[in-house]
This record gives C-alpha cells, sequence and structure tokens, in this order.
C-alpha cells in the first residue's frame, strides 16, 4: 500500500550558544575534546559564527518496501525521532530526500487535543483535517473508534473533561482505523491501559498484515520482535546496522538494553567475565560503525587517550573489561586502563572571587549511587577570594536523572576579610537523610556561588557555577599505543554510544524549598591571621556554628 | 510532480500520488496548491485561534468595548473640543470611531499574524501541513475587536442620524469599505508573512514593531482627515499605503472627502508586491522555523 525511498537524507540543526554560560560550557566541551582527540567527522561542527552545527542524521539511504514492518532502533540522541520527523513531512531535510506512497500517519503525534472546549469528535474532525485526509476517512469511523477506545459514551463529551489518557486513547484509535498507508510511531507506544495497549498491538499487526508499511522507533525492543521483521540501527544519526530482527535484536539488547544493565548494576557489578559474556562480547564485535573513528588522522606519536564520562559505567557491563578487548583487538602494542579524577569545571568571576573547586568526597565503594546509608559524603566546595570583604553566597543542588532534587543555600553569605582559599564543607548525607532520601541514581551535584560587595547591595550579584558532571568523581582513561595505521581498527558500537547528556539550559529546574546548611567547617588556607566573617548581621550566628 | 510534498488526500484506499520531501518547500504555486489542498483547515483553524485567545478571559470582551471607546471620546475632547480639527459635515465621534475601527484591525491584526507561529508552535510541531494557513487564520480574532468597535460606531451613527446631526449617503459606493478591509488585510497577511518568522527566531522583532506603531499612527491620518493637513503634507502623506485604504474606507461609509484614485493603485501595487514577497519569504524560512519550534 504504501512505500518509502530515503535518499542520502542528512539533517543538521543549529544550535545559538551566545550566553556567557554557554560558552563557558563550550570551553569546557572544548577540553574534553582534547584529550579524545580529533576525529574527522565529528557529530557538532563550530560555524565560523559561533553557532553549532548538529547533525542529527546523516547520509541515510533506505528502501522500506510496501507492507514492511521495520523498527529504527537507537539509543536516545540517535536521530530516531528526526527521522520520523522528516518521514512524516514536519521537519525538512538538510540535504537529500525522501519520497513515498501512501498516506503518512504518524502515530504518536495524533496525542495532544486541540480544543478543550470542544468534543471527542470534533476534535477526530479538526485531525482528519490537519493530516489532509479525505472529508470522513476518520469521522465516518468514528462510533467504531469510540468502541475501540472504550468511550463511547465520552465520544460527544468536551475533551476539556477527559483525564489525560482518555484523548491520546482516541487519537491512537482513529490512527488506526483511518486505514493508513504508512505508519510512523516514534518512541513506542504509551497511552492507555495495559488492556488497551495490547487492543493496540493487535490492531496495529492487523492493519500491517493488510499491507500497511510500519515505521516502529523505539529504544527498548519488548514486543518488537514479533511486529517487525526487520531493524535498523541507528547511531549518531547513522544506519549502523540493517538487518533481520532475529539477528540484529538481541546484539542491539546486549549493548543497549537499559532495563537489564540496571538490574545488573543493582545487583553489583561482576567482576569476572562468564562465558555468556565472552559470547556476548564476540557477537558485539561483529557489529561496526561504519566509519574509522581514527583512520583518517591517526594521532602523531600512534597514541590516542580515550576518556568516558562515568554516567556510562552503569549503562555498559564491565566497561573496563571491554575496553581491555577492544584494545587488544586493536593489536596495538600496549595499552593501559587507569582511572583518574575528573576535571572540574571552574568558572571564573572577575576580580572578586572565584570558585575554585568543587569535589564529592566518597569513602563508599560504589560512586555510581549515593545512599544515606554508612558512605559519608560530603561536597567540598572550595572558594577563592581575590578581594577581601565581599559576601559571597552558595548553593548546592542536586540534580539526579535529570531532574533537579532539591538545593539548599548558605543561610547567611559568608564574609572574608582577607583573601585566600576558603574550603566549605556540606554533608550530603545529613541532606538526603532529612528529605528522606535512600539511594540517588546517576546524579550530578551542582554548586553556584553568588558573590557581592555590601556596599553595592545585591544588584550587581554575580553568579558563577561548578558542576560536578558525572556520578562518580573519576573517568575511565584508556591509554593505547599503537603503530597509527593498526588503529584504522573500527571502534565498537558501545563505545560510540558514548554520547553527551543535554544540556542543563534545556531543562527546566523544579526549585524546592531552601533546606538549612550544614556548615560543618570553613577553612582558610593561605592566610593565617586573615579573619572570617559573616555578612548580613548574621555573624555571630554564623561563628558558633563554626565552632 | 510539479508539486513538493504531496500528501495523500483521496479517500481510504485508493493512494495515488507520490510525494517527496526535500530540503525546501518547493515552488510558490505547488505551495499555494497544497494549501488549496488543505483548505478544510481554514475554518478549524479560525475557531481554534478564536478559542484560544478568548479562553478565559471574563472581563475580556468588556475590556474590548471600554478601551476603544475610552480614546475615541478622549479624542473628540482633545482634539476636536480643544485643538478644533474639522472633520467636514462627518461628526467627529462618528469619524473617529470608524477611523479606530480600521487601525485597530491593522493593529492587532498585525500582533496576532507577527505571533502566529509562536502561538501555533504545537500544531507546526506535529502535523504536516502548509503553516501559512496557521498563519492566515490566525489573525481572526481581530474581527471581535473590529465588530465591536464597529458596532459602537453603528450606534453613535443612529444617535446622529436620529437627531439629525448627519444624513450619510448610502450608495453602492459603501461596497467599498469591505474592499479596503480585504486590501488591508492582505496588506498585513504579506508584512507578518516577514515579520513572524523574524519574530520566531528573535522575540524583540515584535518589541520593535510595537514602537513603531506610535509613530505610524500619527503618520497615517486616523485622528484627522489628510484634508486638514497644509499643503505639500497632504500630498506627502499619500505615500503611506495605509492612507489611501483608510480613505477608501471612509470614503464608502461617509462619502464626503473626495477619493484619490491614482495613490489608491499606488497603494494596491505596493500590496500585491508586499504580499508576494512575503510569501516567498514565508515559505522559504518554513522549514527553518519548523526546527526551532
Amino acid at each position: 500500500m504504501g512505500w518509502v525511498e530515503i535518499r542520502n537524507v542528512s539533517k543538521m540543526y543549529r544550535r545559538r550558544g551566545t550566553s556567557w554560560f554557554a560558552k563557558i560550557e563550550e570551553m569546557d566541551d572544548d577540553d574534553d575534546d582534547d584529550e579524545v582527540g580529533e576525529s574527522p567527522e565529528r557529530k557538532e561542527d563550530t560555524h565560523p559564527t559561533g553557532q553549532k552545527e548538529i547533525w542529527a542524521l546523516r547520509d541515510i539511504n533506505l528502501r522500506i518496501n510496501a507492507g514492511d514492518a521495520v523498527a529504527v532502533v537507537g539509543l536516545g540522541g540517535s536521530g530516531k525521532t528526526t527521522l520520523v520527523s522528516i518521514l512524516a513531512g514536519i521537519t525538512l531535510p538538510t540535504t537529500g530526500e525522501v519520497r513515498g506512497k501512501g498516506a503518512v500517519l504518524p502515530l504518536n503525534f495524533l496525542r495532544t487535543p486541540f480544543f478543550g472546549d470542544a468534543t471527542g469528535r470534533q476534535n477526530l474532525a479538526m485531525l482528519e483535517s490537519l493530516l489532509g485526509m479525505a472529508k470522513g476517512r476518520i469521522l465516518d469511523r468514528a462510533q467504531e473508534i469510540a468502541s475501540f477506545a472504550g468511550m463511547e459514551r465520552q465520544l460527544d463529551q468536551k475533551v476539556g473533561q477527559y483525564s489525560t489518557s482518555m484523548y491520546a486513547k482516541l487519537s491512537l484509535a482513529a490512527g488506526l482505523f483511518c486505514d493508513p498507508g504508512i505508519l510512523l510511531v516514534d518512541d513506542g507506544i504509551s497511552g492507555g491501559d495495559p488492556p488497551f495497549r495490547a487492543r493496540v498491538a493487535a490492531k496495529l499487526k492487523e492493519v500491517v498484515n493488510q499491507g500497511a508499511t510500519l515505521i516502529y522507533a523505539t529504544q527498548t525492543v519488548s514486543d518488537l520482535a514479533s511486529l517487525c521483521h526487520r531493524v535498523v540501527w541507528l547511531s549518531e544519526g547513522r544506519i549502523i546496522a540493517d538487518e533481520s530482527a532475529n539477528a540484529l535484536l538481541p546484539k542491539y539488547e546486549a549493548v543497549c538494553g537499559w532495563q537489564k544493565e540496571d538490574q545488573s548494576s543493582r545487583e553489583g557489578e561482576k567482576e569476572e567475565l562468564t562465558k555468556e559474556d565472552i559470547q556476548e562480547d564476540n557477537q558485539l564485535g561483529a557489529v561496526h560503525v561504519s566509519r574509522d573513528t581514527f583512520g583518517q588522522a591517526p594521532p602523531s606519536e600512534g597514541k590516542f587517550r580515550l576518556v568516558l564520562q562515568s554516567t556510562w559505567h552503569r549503562k555498559v557491563n564491565n566497561l573496563e573489561k571491554r575496553l581491555q578487548r577492544f584494545v587488544e583487538r586493536c593489536r596495538t602494542n600496549s595499552a593501559e586502563l587507569t582511572r583518574e579524577p575528573a576535571t572540574f569545571f571552574r568558572a571564573e568571576l572577575g576580580t572578586l572571587a572565584r570558585l575554585s573547586d568543587v569535589r564529592v568526597v566518597h569513602s563508599g565503594s560504589r560512586p555510581v549511587f549515593l545512599t544515606n546509608a554508612n558512605e559519608p559524603v560530603q561536597v567540598e566546595i572550595e572558594v577563592e577570594v581575590l578581594e577581601p570583604n565581599i559576601e559571597i553566597g552558595l548553593r548546592v543542588e542536586l540534580d539526579a536523572m535529570g531532574t533537579l532534587l532539591f538545593a539548599s543555600d548558605l543561610p547567611w553569605p559568608f564574609c572574608a576579610r582577607s583573601p585566600g582559599r576558603y574550603v566549605l564543607l556540606f554533608s550530603l548525607q545529613e541532606w538526603l537523610t532529612r528529605q528522606q532520601i535512600d539511594t540517588v541514581v546517576d546524579y550530578k551535584i551542582v554548586a553556584r556561588t553568588f558573590f557581592r560587595k555590601p556596599a553595592n547591595g545585591w544588584e550587581d550579584m554575580d553568579v558563577g557555577t561548578a558542576h560536578i558532571c558525572d556520578s562518580g568523581k573519576e573517568r575511565v582513561l584508556l591509554t593505547a599505543v599503537a603503530n597509527g595505521a593498526s588503529l584504522t581498527e573500527r571502534i565498537p558500537t558501545w563505545l560510540e554510544e558514548v554520547t553527551p547528556k543535554p544540556s542543563d539550559a534545556e531543562r527546566t529546574p523544579l526549585l524546592r524549598p531552601r533546606l538549612d546548611w550544614q556548615i560543618h567547617r570553613i577553612e582558610e588556607v593561605a592566610s593565617e591571621e586573615s579573619q572570617l566573617s559573616a555578612g548580613s548581621g548574621a555573624r555571630e550566628e554564623l561563628q558558633e556554628q563554626i565552632v | 510532480m510539479s508539486a513538493d510534498i504531496l500528501r495523500d488526500h483521496n479517500a481510504a484506499g485508493k493512494d495515488e500520488g507520490v510525494w517527496v520531501v526535500r530540503p525546501h518547500r518547493g515552488t510558490i504555486f505547488g505551495y499555494l496548491g497544497e494549501t488549496w489542498r488543505y483548505r478544510r483547515l481554514f475554518p478549524l483553524l479560525i475557531k481554534y485561534s478564536l478559542s484560544n485567545v478568548y479562553k478565559s478571559s471574563v472581563l475580556g470582551i468588556g475590556w474590548l468595548f471600554i478601551r476603544p471607546i475610552m480614546s475615541a471620546l478622549m479624542a473628540t475632547l482633545f482634539l476636536k473640543t480643544v485643538l478644533g480639527v474639522s472633520t467636514g459635515p462627518v461628526p467627529y465621534l462618528l469619524f473617529i470611531l470608524l477611523s479606530m475601527s480600521f487601525w485597530s484591525m491593522f493593529q492587532r491584526s498585525l500582533t496576532w499574524g507577527t505571533k502566529s507561529i509562536q502561538r501555533n508552535g504545537r500544531l507546526s510541531r506535529h502535523f504536516y501541513f502548509p503553516k501559512i494557513i496557521a498563519h492566515v487564520t490566525a489573525i481572526a480574532p481581530v474581527f471581535i475587536e473590529f465588530g465591536i468597535i464597529l458596532f459602537s460606531a453603528v450606534l453613535a451613527g443612529i444617535y446622529f442620524y436620529v437627531t439629525g446631526h448627519f444624513r450619510p449617503d448610502f450608495g453602492l459606493h459603501i461596497l467599498a469599505a469591505p474592499l479596503a478591509i480585504v486590501m488591508l488585510l492582505l496588506f498585513v497577511i504579506g508584512l507578518t508573512c516577514v515579520t513572524s518568522p523574524l519574530n520566531s527566531a528573535a522575540r524583540d522583532v515584535w518589541y520593535v514593531m510595537r514602537y513603531l506603531m506610535g509613530p505610524l499612527i500619527f503618520i497615517t491620518p486616523v485622528y484627522y482627515p489628510r484634508t486638514a493637513l497644509p499643503e505639500p503634507w497632504k500630498e506627502y502623506m499619500l505615500f503611506n499605503p495605509l492612507t489611501p485604504i483608510l480613505e477608501l474606507y471612509r470614503w464608502a461609509l461617509f462619502h464626503s472627502e473626495p477619493m484619490r484614485w491614482d495613490a489608491l493603485a499606488l497603494s494596491g501595487a505596493v500590496i500585491l508586491v508586499m504580499l508576494l514577497l512575503g510569501l516567498l519569504f514565508f515559505i522559504k524560512w518554513e522549514p527553518k522555523v519548523l526546527d526551532r519550534a
């Protein structure tokens, strides 16, 4: 009924990084890049105008025949949604073209209602027109659609009175009942209760059997095998594998199966490689990326270092062992795997003061988790005061899984009478206990400083931020020495998948009420005679605390 | 296929045309053809933008009444009573109410049009359809305010008619009033086809435009008839493309001032050029805007 042909499609987005903060972050990125070594084609290229070019898709060629059911898999940021949007005509490609035949139906985009004041039926009419369909193609079957969604009685009620999932159900049903030529599903099918989802899966199969083409983009592989017979694997905007579902899905699951990885890391990392692991590893070896990461520009001394942000520890099983095997496969002369403390981003704040360093001190064995049990976790914030008598405020934020969990301010700004380095300690453990949080996974701590000269008031407050950008204060370094050419061995996919997390600017912070700050010690490093005081009339109280 | 994107628009089961998605939206004719195919969206999106604008405003409609009437009364007080601006046989209050209905339509449609992409982001992100439809229908809410001011003007007209102050000359020329409104709207659509994509890239575009409105109202004869100006200025003002349209509008309703048809023709040409350039600009910018939406 419907086919699609994608020819040389690439998609580039421009991102503007104009703010002061974005610039500093870029500088930080550059530092990291130096250590990684220049790869000939990087995902991000800085444009001469300061704009960043992000290639979401690169040279995609794909032919999907009528009646095919194809799964597009890949981790977040691999370009699945962009591909689906281009197929739906919502986003246009930067180069290349897509040809196809048959009504395209992006199933997930139907989910939000448009008229809260209108009834479900009127919204279906809107949907029909928005999809450019012939009159009646959806409306004529409204009754059937409503009964499929189990909403016969609510069809003529106002959508504003629906619950969140009700409209999603109705629109999903509408999409399935309008005889689509090409069905696009992005990020799996969500919404609705389990029985409804089961009905949707059955109906989807029926629609595909009747000849519709299905393109199903997803990160997780559950119930894909029964639905799709072909799998296309995207990574950093490129197709790295295009095989039958039976052959490719196990490999994909081995590399990117989140649930599996999470469970195993909760049970504790396996110390030894088992037979299964080796087998799995061999399978991985068969999956190659299509480009030579180090091939075109071998480092001058035949030496390269690879840095992985350690949030990825838990996502790739036995990372170090795998790295070692990779190095062996590269036929290198020597290979060395070390862990070294991550260097932190430093914020310069003019001539008043600077946030020198922020460290998380763990005594626990597993730095990936923050727990309040038996593992003293402290944040050390080092502030270098360049000019005396400025008031310094501090805030520590804990961000987990991309959400700001809570934030805490220093109750009063502290005031240093003489220049020097000051270390502030903040106990995260107590904080967690008070918040009744047992464990925090995949976290990030951000310390922000606020400076002012008391004479000036808070108007000319300056803000500096320091990130502890990874979970464990460590990153894995792979140093390998090789004879240049032998490093053209392709880098395995699971290394390719190390992508940066979305930047802070893209997240919306969720501010919580301020908690009391526990200052354990304020230590002055540089000069012993210097004095310390608290600003804003809270001096005595603060000094009591210091004692 | 001449058009670059052709989505299926046939009845179920009869999929015909091959569609193509290319890095650009294609030619203006292809785009307009595509717009025609999606014409059923016009009434629906008009409803959508109306329901969005006046959804939760209780005072909204009342405020719409108060604002123009207050400023009409203030203008009458200062310009007519204090400064003694002459509007010929037409009572000044009636004159200003009609002029303001025209001006508010210009100003408000420019506002809604400039913000159209911003407001329709959700629809644009989820569906493929020629976005010009969302852009044009976004200015629908202006008709409410326009209607309200026109209604006040009609009430004032009835009052002056009954009291015998002013007897309008009703004839076929009254049909020129809708023509003037159509010309105005085409002009605004052409203009906002440029400002709307720009505004989605940089929100300051809207602020700049809002400040430009201040001087613009003074170089358009809204508060006074153009004939009240001294000699060279009377002519210069015709270069403002809004002036002949406003005069056509008043000419249609009052039939009191002579019409400058040459200036109107020039203004019509400007509008056509503006509309064409605007459309070309909009089509070129649409993909970029969507990337950002």
